[in-house]
């Protein structure tokens, strides 16, 4: 009974179709299946096809926005019951994200910040424009395992460059991992600015962020 | 033997294919579809493929290219395309003199300015000549005579250096032409004196220029070209990246090789215009006013200005104000002291050119007391989409960054409006593929009105969900690579015996662009707390924006379902707004009022502008359309 469930929550996220979700969320629930399963084994295997889908080109960005709906529905319902039971989200690491200095693109950091979300990363999203001295501060000050910077414009990812120098200089480069991203960022950009992680897409972003909390 | 494979950028046409190492970019082109000029059949001979190198490694020039170009061509790159093979992936730039068919071109504007009172005005004088008993110098002698015109004016360093031997060879007949009060040029006296105008307005992609007869307001000539910057950066933002990549390239602030390469495009285009005119009176010192209107970033290019703060946010302009710069501080090819005009920007991605725009659309209905309570949308579709609403006669502005996919760049087989394009397709209920080229030549490639019809047409036949997802339910639709693709005309029709396919990720693209798009116009709708319905008219202005069928822009949701009798396609608005200009000095006024009331609205950093664009991303309900 639980695994058609399941199989049910998972395919209305791969099919894009958010008003399914919540309905079977519901029925899981009303079926006595515990949230935190629902998640585990019903909607993260669901965002984790989405994301493959999206790094081998046979999905794109309507239909990652679309799982992400979905994904956020069927959480207003699991959050309520989380916190019923006392139960918090089993934390994968914390990941502190955002999009530098001179760069107001929003879309891509934070679906990344939704896949994260997803796969029970805790994510703190500082938002866009954000000054190199926010991301020094807010380091010191959360202590998270990941810092995720995201830049947009080859006119921008030069600050990701400066985030990272500036995190030397305040002597904590060593506490956190760098991550970095953006459709003008690429391996070797990253390789030269001394990031510690780069992934191609949200997808990517997950398995790296796996591999950095592990390292 | 081993081949590697390269990627060929052929710009300004903006189609990419991939060749092997031992084919020559003569045969890159000729797989394209692209007709270059090449009259001995590609054995080096008639140097008539001449391409230019803009990134990449080629194989070194042959003896028939050394025989071809001067050292400095061969510095800056100039080959023979059937001389060169890629070493790596490469982008060329091909002049238009290559091309054996010209790309199609928007000139025309609907509406004729009909207001004359141009900022420069001329006399014709007679200038007693100096003789023993009248001493004077020249120029006093020249302002005695034009005392009855225009007295205390200033003289342009350069006409004074002139006047001496101008009166004499004229036999001290001359005619004088003011730019306000200001003398600018002095011509020898002909029976029928004539000053010309030139209006321009520089597209990112596409520049178009017109020679006007200032007296009249008659349109002399107009040509119209790529723009040569493509090939470094197919929109803004990368131009501005390739200038902050290559400080190599800056001789001095705003100097730069971008600089110098639209005044050369311009400079051509002005001697194109001359030699169609082909009056021998005529020649460039008769054009003694201008008028450039182009986005911020161009009108800083043209204008010799930093952009290198327009890459990065706030976006800020280097100028706003209504600028007047002597035609030969910038080199253009017209009388040295004209005073070019260029009219106020907005914000750092609403220009002149939308101000330009807004002349002959938006006021109209701002001037006129029975029009100004009208509710009125007026949007310039390009590579960046400026869209301005008018309400209780109030305008707010907003830029969209929308794209180059329907100038067809990103597309798999997309292509600029150019012979043997797509521009139309049509799927019958039998689900029959028609489609229609420019210029009725066999198909090679599909220009962005096709791929809009294509992409609404798909979707009404159901054959895409509201995703953009392909629905495995025709037999032109297939999987290849994991990618779903559909083959709008199978190889055997084709004009490169290729299938030409729409891809999944060519549909993405241009829902990416309509987004953008839809966004702003909801961003715009909801600031001023109105419905889509509310607007007495949609006016739609722009080269694209011209040829595109509104119903496909509806039904894929890129605009709003309205009327069609609301919805007016005007061409090359922002064309005709720059010749208004250029002819009447009120027309300068009201640029600058109606740059000072516009109320922009920075939609990147909208609270509501993620939420929009990724509801906009979709496709709307079928049953709107009905």
């Amino acid at each position: 009974m639980s695994q058609e469930i399941f199989a049910k929550l998972t395919n209305s996220l791969v099919d894009g179709d958010p008003d399914a979700t919540f309905e079977a969320t519901k029925e899981a629930l009303a079926a006595g299946i515990e949230p935190m399963a629902i998640i585990k084994e019903g909607l993260i295997p669901g965002m984790n096809i989405v994301g493959e889908k999206f790094s081998c080109g046979e999905y794109f960005l309507p239909d990652l926005i679309i799982a992400a709906d979905g994904m956020q529905k069927a959480m207003t319902l699991l959050e309520p019951e989380l916190l019923k039971r006392q139960q918090a989200i089993e934390s994968a690491g914390t990941v502190l994200l955002g999009t530098v200095k001179g760069d107001i693109h929003e879309i891509g950091k934070s679906l990344v910040g939704t896949m994260l979300s997803a796969n029970g990363f805790k994510v703190h999203d500082l938002g866009v424009d954000v000054p190199t001295e926010t991301f020094v501060a807010k380091v010191q000050e959360m202590k998270p395992d990941i810092l995720g910077l995201s830049a947009l414009l080859t006119t921008t990812m030069v600050m990701q460059r400066e985030v990272i120098k500036a995190l030397a200089e305040a002597g904590i480069r060593d506490k956190v991992k760098v991550m970095v991203g953006g459709a003008p960022v690429t391996r070797s950009w990253a390789e030269e600015i001394g990031a510690d992680g780069y992934a191609e897409d949200a997808m990517g972003a997950v398995q790296i962020a796996r591999q950095l909390v592990s390292k | 033997m081993d081949f590697r494979y390269h990627t060929i950028h052929l710009q300004p046409i903006g189609r990419r294919i991939q060749i092997r190492s031992d084919q020559s970019l003569l045969e890159a082109a000729q797989l394209a579809g692209i007709e270059l000029t090449s009259i001995c059949g590609g054995v080096g001979v008639c140097e008539s493929c001449r391409v230019r190198l803009i990134e990449g490694e080629l194989s070194p020039p042959t003896i028939d290219e050394q025989n071809a170009f001067s050292v400095t061509e061969i510095q800056q790159g100039f080959r023979l395309a059937c001389q060169a093979y890629p070493r790596t992936d490469i982008v060329i730039d091909i002049p238009p003199e290559s091309l054996s068919t010209s790309q199609r071109l928007q000139l025309e504007s609907q509406q004729k300015p009909s207001e004359i009172d141009p900022i420069v005005h001329h006399n014709s004088v007679e200038i007693s000549p100096p003789s023993i008993n009248d001493l004077r110098s020249d120029l006093t002698r020249l302002r005695d005579a034009l005392k009855p015109f225009c007295e205390n004016f200033a003289v342009d360093y350069s006409i004074l250096q002139k006047i001496p031997s101008l009166c004499r060879a004229s036999n001290w007949s001359i005619q004088a032409v003011f730019h306000d009060k200001k003398l600018i040029q002095i011509l020898p006296n002909t029976p029928k004196p004539k000053i010309l105008g030139l209006a321009v307005d520089i597209g990112t992609t596409k520049v178009a220029a017109y020679l006007l007869d200032l007296e009249t307001g008659e349109i002399l000539s107009q040509a119209g070209s790529m723009n040569p910057q493509i090939a470094f950066g197919e929109d803004v933002i990368s131009r501005i990246s390739y200038l902050i990549t290559h400080p190599e390239q800056k001789h001095q602030p705003g100097n730069n090789l971008l600089h110098q390469r639209i005044i050369e495009g311009l400079n051509k285009l002005i001697d194109k215009m001359l030699a169609e005119i082909n009056d021998s009176s005529l020649s460039y010192e008769n054009i003694v006013d201008a008028v450039v209107v182009g986005n911020t970033a161009m009108h800083h290019l043209f204008a010799g200005l930093s952009v290198e703060q327009l890459g990065i946010s706030p976006y800020v302009p280097a100028v706003s104000e209504a600028l007047y710069i002597p035609a030969k501080e910038l080199g253009l090819n017209i009388a040295p002291a004209a005073l070019i005009y260029l009219p106020p920007n907005i914000a750092g991605y609403v220009g002149a050119d939308h101000v330009a725009m807004l002349l002959p659309t938006i006021y109209p209905y701002y001037s006129d007391p029975q029009k100004i309570s009208s509710t009125v949308m007026a949007i310039d579709i390009g590579t960046n989409t400026e869209i301005s609403l008018l309400h209780n006669q109030k305008i707010t502005s907003c830029s969209c960054a929308s794209g180059p996919a329907f100038e067809g760049a990103h597309i798999q087989f997309g292509m600029r409006a150019a012979p043997g394009a797509i521009e139309k397709v049509q799927i019958t209920p039998e689900n029959n593929i028609l489609y229609k080229t420019i210029a009725d030549q066999a198909p090679v490639g599909i220009c962005g009105s096709g791929i809009l019809d294509a992409i609404a047409e798909m979707y009404t036949a159901n054959l895409l969900d509201a995703k953009g997802m392909f629905l495995n339910n025709h037999p032109n639709i297939r999987i290849q690579n994991r990618n779903m693709e559909f083959v709008l005309v199978p190889a055997e029709k084709s004009g490169h015996h290729q299938d030409i396919v729409l891809t999944r990720r060519d549909v993405n693209e241009i829902q990416l662009a309509k987004g953008a798009i839809r966004a702003g116009i909801n961003i715009l709708l909801m600031e001023a707390k109105l419905q889509p319905q509310d607007l007495d008219a949609f006016i739609i202005a722009g080269a694209f924006g011209t040829y595109i069928d509104v119903k496909s822009a509806m039904k894929i949701g890129m605009f709003p379902f309205l009327p069609l009798e609301k919805c007016q396609q005007v061409g090359n608005a922002a064309g005709l707004g720059a010749r208004q200009m250029l002819l009447s000095k009120r027309y300068r006024q009201i640029a600058s009022e109606l740059s000072n009331q516009i109320q922009y609205i920075e939609l990147s950093n909208h609270p509501k502008f993620s939420d929009e664009f990724s509801k906009s991303l979709f496709f709307p309900s079928k049953e709107l359309s009905k």
